[in-house]
């Protein structure tokens, strides 16, 4: 099986297309528990941090790799705050800057596969 | 001869079942693991001629994976290609040191991901099919 076959080529192409439709069907279902986690860990339970990050990495992964731009670039900012936070005693971070900005980021993150959604 | 297989580790359905479908229509075999634990004992029972790895894996890690990948007797000498979104400019050295063949970061152009893979495996053949392929290729000439 070769990619220099046109009909093939295309026949990767639809393939690819389902896939990508299947990951923004995933991620916008996971949206719900997301944003319960970000509240949760913003009240004060550190074991969502790690919850958080091992959703925001898949998202900034595979939002990178299906093209997904500014999902990508959302995730990779919330990942990057979540590495800063995970490993910070709460109680220091509960009300501080960073947290602030976890909470702004996760929004902007959510808006992000909302607007994708709404494209697609 | 047969296809060479190559192992994909990811915790991404989507991204498994992406990677499969580009390395199928290139002429690859695939098998999968999700997590870095299990990635020891895919490879174990596989045997794949390449590993596909990210780095953001459940179960210890990807640098984890690689480290124990190269430890273990049945898998140490398959070449490794780390694909991940995490920054290569961060990360490719440590991947590298644990004994990685490559770190490409998402998103991978399609060609250079193939590229890369084919190089890996090159590299990894048996001297006897190099040479073979070396014969081949003067042959030709």
């Amino acid at each position: 099986m070769s990619t220099n076959d046109p009909d093939n080529e295309t026949r990767l192409l639809e393939q690819l297309a389902l896939i990508r439709a299947s990951f923004l069907r995933r991620i916008q279902d996971e949206l719900p528990l997301f944003r319960e986690q970000l509240a949760r860990a913003r009240a004060g339970d550190s074991t969502e941090l790690e919850q958080l990050q091992s959703f925001v990495h898949r998202i900034h992964g595979g939002a990178a790799t299906f093209d997904f731009i500014k999902v990508s670039e959302s995730a990779e900012k919330l990942e990057t705050l979540l590495e800063i936070l995970i490993g910070t005693p709460l109680a220091t971070i509960a009300e501080s800057e960073d947290m602030r900005r976890l909470v702004e980021s996760g929004q902007r993150l959510a808006l992000a596969i909302g607007a994708a959604t709404t494209r697609a | 001869m047969g296809n060479n297989k190559i192992l994909i580790v990811d915790d991404d359905p989507d991204i498994r079942e992406g990677m499969h479908v580009r390395l199928k229509y290139s002429g690859y075999d695939t098998c999968f693991a999700n997590d870095a634990l299990s990635s020891i004992a895919a490879a174990a029972k596989e045997a794949p001629d390449l590993i596909i790895l990210d780095l953001g894996l459940p179960e210890g890690g990807g640098f984890l994976a690689i480290e124990r990948l190269k430890a273990h007797p049945t898998s140490h000498g398959i070449p490794i290609i780390v694909v991940s979104a995490k920054d290569a400019r961060a990360n490719r050295e440590r991947a590298i040191r644990a004994g990685a063949t490559a770190y490409l970061q998402k998103p991978v152009d399609n060609a250079e991901f193939l590229a890369v893979i084919r190089g890996a495996l090159r590299e990894s053949a048996p001297a006897d099919s190099q040479n073979i392929a070396g014969i081949v290729a003067c042959v030709h000439e």
